[in-house]
């Protein structure tokens, strides 16, 4: 057996995660001991199963252990894609905050707490979020205070807050603070009229005064008693769940958010598009697809509804939003919306560079998708072709492909305000590229528009 | 709400975190807190309900006035 640690999981005493020949395992540590057993015979972990608020788990023959401090191993149900928070949409991470509060509070029912209050401790599944971390859960002890409430606030409170309050983009604060916004950075960011909404003007902006009132103070925790009831601390977890709830983006139009409408696309080439799509889909029968640059998704669902696991990528959070929205509505289980800026895709962050997996880590996907999408790399972000063929050829194993010509309207958009400097943007030389790492399987004209797709096979 | 502030949080100031073993550092302030937001929301809940009593002690006051008339 090949046993290797997970880089993620390492900050909890309790357990940990980690690969046996390929597949993922939890380690529940001796420590842990009570703890763990006080989940499962409650009726917590069923309570929380059968809701599908909390990853299912086998228990497994204790060989599969990594160490010698293992107690018990379990074997989670296998989440395809791991997403972090600062890839989620407004509505995403919101669901992901109320999913954590309602798990908190039927824990609390349940005589436990969770001890930390993490974004990375939501995945999402089958078009829901899911809390994965099983070793979360502690005894509640009467009196005290959420050990895991300052995490919550950082991890979700403040950037939903300022997302719905100030910019949208400012989600992406998260990629530089992976433990959240420090609360006085967001009660700073945000507007002064959110002084007047109780829910932010308590757990951010005194919160925030607070944390720095307090914070080189030394106490004795240990010969005090703290004071906050069962019944009060409901009522603060009731006051984050409604006022979460009702925070809502304000409308906001981007440059993409409105593509299809506004397209110069006719229905005949359109529909045309689409049968080429699925057709190719077809032909390869992909388990996994990334569309990269899926607005909202209209094309992704192409690969969804084949039944291939598809993430649909994309740099506009409304298009991002857009789509969820939609999987929420319609319950879709085969689509992941991500946000994501190509020309700069996430990193590896965290301790040693190793906690969190740079997006490129995380495929290769079997087919990937890039339609009306090579146009915006190669002229909107002056990307030479050859780049874009070797970063393609990094992500999946198939490749479906749209070429946009310089005669395009949308490609004569992009130059009308600039010097064509893009001498090597032509179907030639785009092909003469791309030969240089795929083997071209199909080749087809959209009618009515003068564009190609293509599907390549990984030299 | 300076004046609720300051008297809740005065006596906030009293009461300090208790016995805790966490691999989180729940953060002294962030500990504060709870305990204010707790007292607040637990004076609001108690003076909806008193403010709901009364409402019915008048409310039975008038129907009572209401049943005799009748």
């Amino acid at each position: 057996m090949k046993k290797s640690k997970i880089s993620s999981s390492f900050k909890d005493p309790s357990g940990f995660i980690y690969q046996v020949d390929g597949k993922i395992y939890r380690q529940i540590n001796l420590i842990y001991k009570d703890n763990f057993d006080f989940l499962i015979t409650s009726g917590l972990y069923e309570r929380l199963k059968k809701q599908k608020l909390l990853i299912a788990h086998s228990e497994v023959d204790i060989k599969y252990a990594h160490d010698k401090n293992a107690y018990k191993v379990i074997k989670p149900k296998f989440v395809p894609f791991i997403s972090y928070p600062y890839s989620w949409s407004f509505s995403m991470h919101k669901d992901a905050a109320l999913l954590t509060l309602k798990i908190q509070k039927i824990a609390m029912e349940y005589g436990m707490s969770l001890k930390d209050a993490s974004a990375f401790n939501i995945q999402f599944l089958d078009g829901r979020p899911i809390f994965i971390d099983t070793s979360s859960f502690e005894r509640y002890k009467e009196g005290l205070p959420w050990v895991a409430y300052r995490q919550f606030c950082q991890h979700f409170l403040g950037p939903l807050s300022l997302m719905s309050k100030k910019d949208i983009r400012l989600s992406q604060l998260f990629k530089i603070y992976l433990d959240g916004i420090p609360l006085d950075l967001v009660s700073k960011l945000l507007p002064k009229t959110t002084y007047l909404n109780f829910m932010l003007l308590f757990h951010i902006h005194i919160h925030a005064n607070s944390q720095s009132k307090w914070a080189d103070k030394q106490i004795n925790i240990n010969k005090q008693k703290i004071n906050i009831s069962k019944i009060q601390l409901q009522a603060l977890l009731d006051n984050l769940y409604s006022g979460i709830e009702k925070l809502s983006l304000k409308e906001t139009r981007t440059e993409w958010g409105d593509y299809y409408t506004f397209t110069n696309y006719d229905r005949k080439a359109f529909d045309d598009k689409s049968h080429i799509i699925k057709k190719m889909i077809k032909a390869v029968n992909p388990k996994t697809v990334w569309d990269m640059g899926a607005n909202d998704g209209h094309f992704s669902r192409i690969a969804a509804d084949y039944g291939a696991k598809t993430i649909a990528f994309d740099i506009d959070p409304i298009a991002v939003e857009k789509n969820y929205l939609n999987i929420k509505k319609n319950k879709e289980k085969n689509i992941l919306p991500i946000l994501v800026d190509l020309v700069n895709p996430t990193s590896d962050y965290g301790w040693s560079n190793e906690e969190r997996t740079a997006l490129i880590k995380r495929g290769p996907a079997d087919t990937v998708m890039a339609l009306a999408l090579i146009h915006h790399l190669a002229i909107g972000n002056n990307l030479p072709i050859r780049k874009i063929a070797k970063f393609f050829a990094k992500l999946g194993k198939f490749l479906i492909i749209e070429f946009v010509p310089k005669k395009d309207s949308q490609v004569k958009k992009l130059l009308a305000s600039r010097e064509d400097i893009f001498l090597d943007y032509s179907q030639e030389n785009f092909e003469h590229e791309f030969r240089k790492y795929f083997e071209l399987i199909q080749k087809q004209k959209v009618k009515n528009s003068l564009r190609t797709i293509y599907l390549y096979k990984k030299i | 709400m300076l004046v609720i502030f300051l008297v809740i949080f005065g006596f906030a100031f009293l009461v300090l975190p208790g016995d805790v073993h966490a691999y989180l550092d729940p953060g002294t302030g962030s500990f504060m807190i709870q305990i204010l937001i707790g007292a607040v929301l637990g004076s609001i809940y108690f003076i909806r309900l008193y403010w709901a009593k009364l409402k019915q002690f008048v409310m039975s006051f008038f129907s009572k006035k209401t049943n005799e008339k009748k």
